[in-house]
């Protein structure tokens, strides 16, 4: 019988990158990742039991991030600077264009409010509707009003 | 204006390309992770939510134990028994509150909520923290100045002197915890305004 420990750290092994970026994306500073990515985990292991399979894995691990980032209160709200964004990115150091492009791309997104950068984050991670609508608790239509509305808005941050 | 249009979508586009592309790396909490293995096993490990709990849990306790002090202080001055079942029941709804706010938290497990329900649940929460803020502070101010103007007209000075003392630890440890509590639901009441405002908006 595989033991707790052993399918906890499988399920985080394979939706890392899912739960470094919901961190990333709620997160203030590196600290504040830190605290977010440490809540998650503590959230994902009392959460494990429960999971029953009905949804996929990484839809689970959505939910269970975003929840943990939105109703997570900030220690240092002050600080509402980005994120040392290069030590983070495991990107080539001579790939400048694409870290110029990522930095453009967090900063557009960081200025969305927290339902809008659930619904964006999970869009960019090409969920369907019905998963982002699953895990928002919009309805299907809302959740692609809503999509159209913040592409316009990352469209017209862009531009300023 | 085509040509526009078009850079715009190629712009989102991109952006998801970069997204889908982007691998993040967080070493030194990869690290972490198995310590805190280590302690959740132990059920060591408590998260924000819990720690919030236990704080109004803590409080539920202190205020179910201590309608007893009014008991012992009448062996060495008597308040009066109106003002010793004020006291008494002060405490009790105090406690009451501070249960209810536990048992509200407990039964909204955050864990298995949508996103949209997990906004509006914790600035419920918020909510009823503030309401029981307001009774205790409507309840207390009252029983305070009842309290000392009763132990001063005893005459008995260790007595109001201790009256005193219990009143600046006591009003301590409340503004402590207070403030403690209010900070971290602040936090999340600004995080739900707008997208609750926003959910509202297209359920109209």
């Amino acid at each position: 019988m595989v033991d707790k420990e052993s399918i906890f750290l499988d399920v985080i092994g394979k939706n890392k990158q899912i739960i470094y970026k919901v961190c990333y994306m709620y997160a203030v500073d590196e600290d504040h990742l830190k605290d977010l990515y440490q809540e998650i985990l503590i959230n994902l292991w009392q959460g494990l039991d429960r999971f029953r399979g009905d949804a996929q894995i990484s839809t689970w691990i959505y939910r269970m991030s975003i929840n943990t980032c939105i109703t997570q209160y900030r220690r240092n709200k002050q600080n509402v600077e980005m994120l040392p964004l290069e030590m983070l990115l495991n990107l080539p150091s001579e790939d400048d264009n694409r870290m110029e492009s990522i930095k453009q791309m967090y900063q557009l997104i960081n200025r969305l409010n927290r339902m809008e950068k659930a619904i964006i984050l999970m869009w960019l991670d090409e969920k369907t509707y019905d998963e982002i609508a699953e895990v928002t608790g919009l309805s299907r239509n809302n959740v692609a009003s809503r999509l159209r509305r913040i592409k316009a808005k990352l469209v017209e941050y862009g531009k300023e | 204006m085509e040509k526009s249009k078009k850079r715009e979508i190629m712009d989102i586009e991109e952006m998801k390309r970069n997204w889908q592309q982007m691998e993040l790396r967080m070493d030194k909490i990869e690290e972490e992770n198995q310590k805190l293995i280590a302690r959740l096993k132990k059920n060591k490990a408590m998260g924000a939510k819990q720690r919030l709990m236990v704080s109004y849990f803590r409080m539920a306790i202190i205020c179910i134990v201590s309608p007893v002090w009014i008991f012992l202080l009448e062996q060495e001055a008597y308040v009066g028994k109106i003002l010793e079942i004020y006291y008494v029941l002060f405490f009790v709804a105090l406690s009451a509150v501070n249960f209810y706010i536990w048992y509200f938290m407990k039964l909204n497990d955050y864990k298995t909520m949508s996103v949209k329900d997990a906004l509006i649940k914790s600035y419920e929460i918020e909510l009823l923290c503030k309401r029981g803020k307001l009774v205790g502070y409507i309840l207390g101010l009252p029983l305070i100045v009842l309290l000392m103007c009763a132990l001063y007209k005893a005459g008995i000075i260790e007595a109001f002197t201790g009256g005193c003392v219990g009143l600046i630890i006591g009003g301590a440890i409340g503004s402590i915890v207070n403030l403690k509590n209010k900070k971290m639901l602040r936090e999340m009441r600004l995080a739900l305004e707008e997208e609750l405002a926003e959910t509202d908006d297209d359920n109209c």
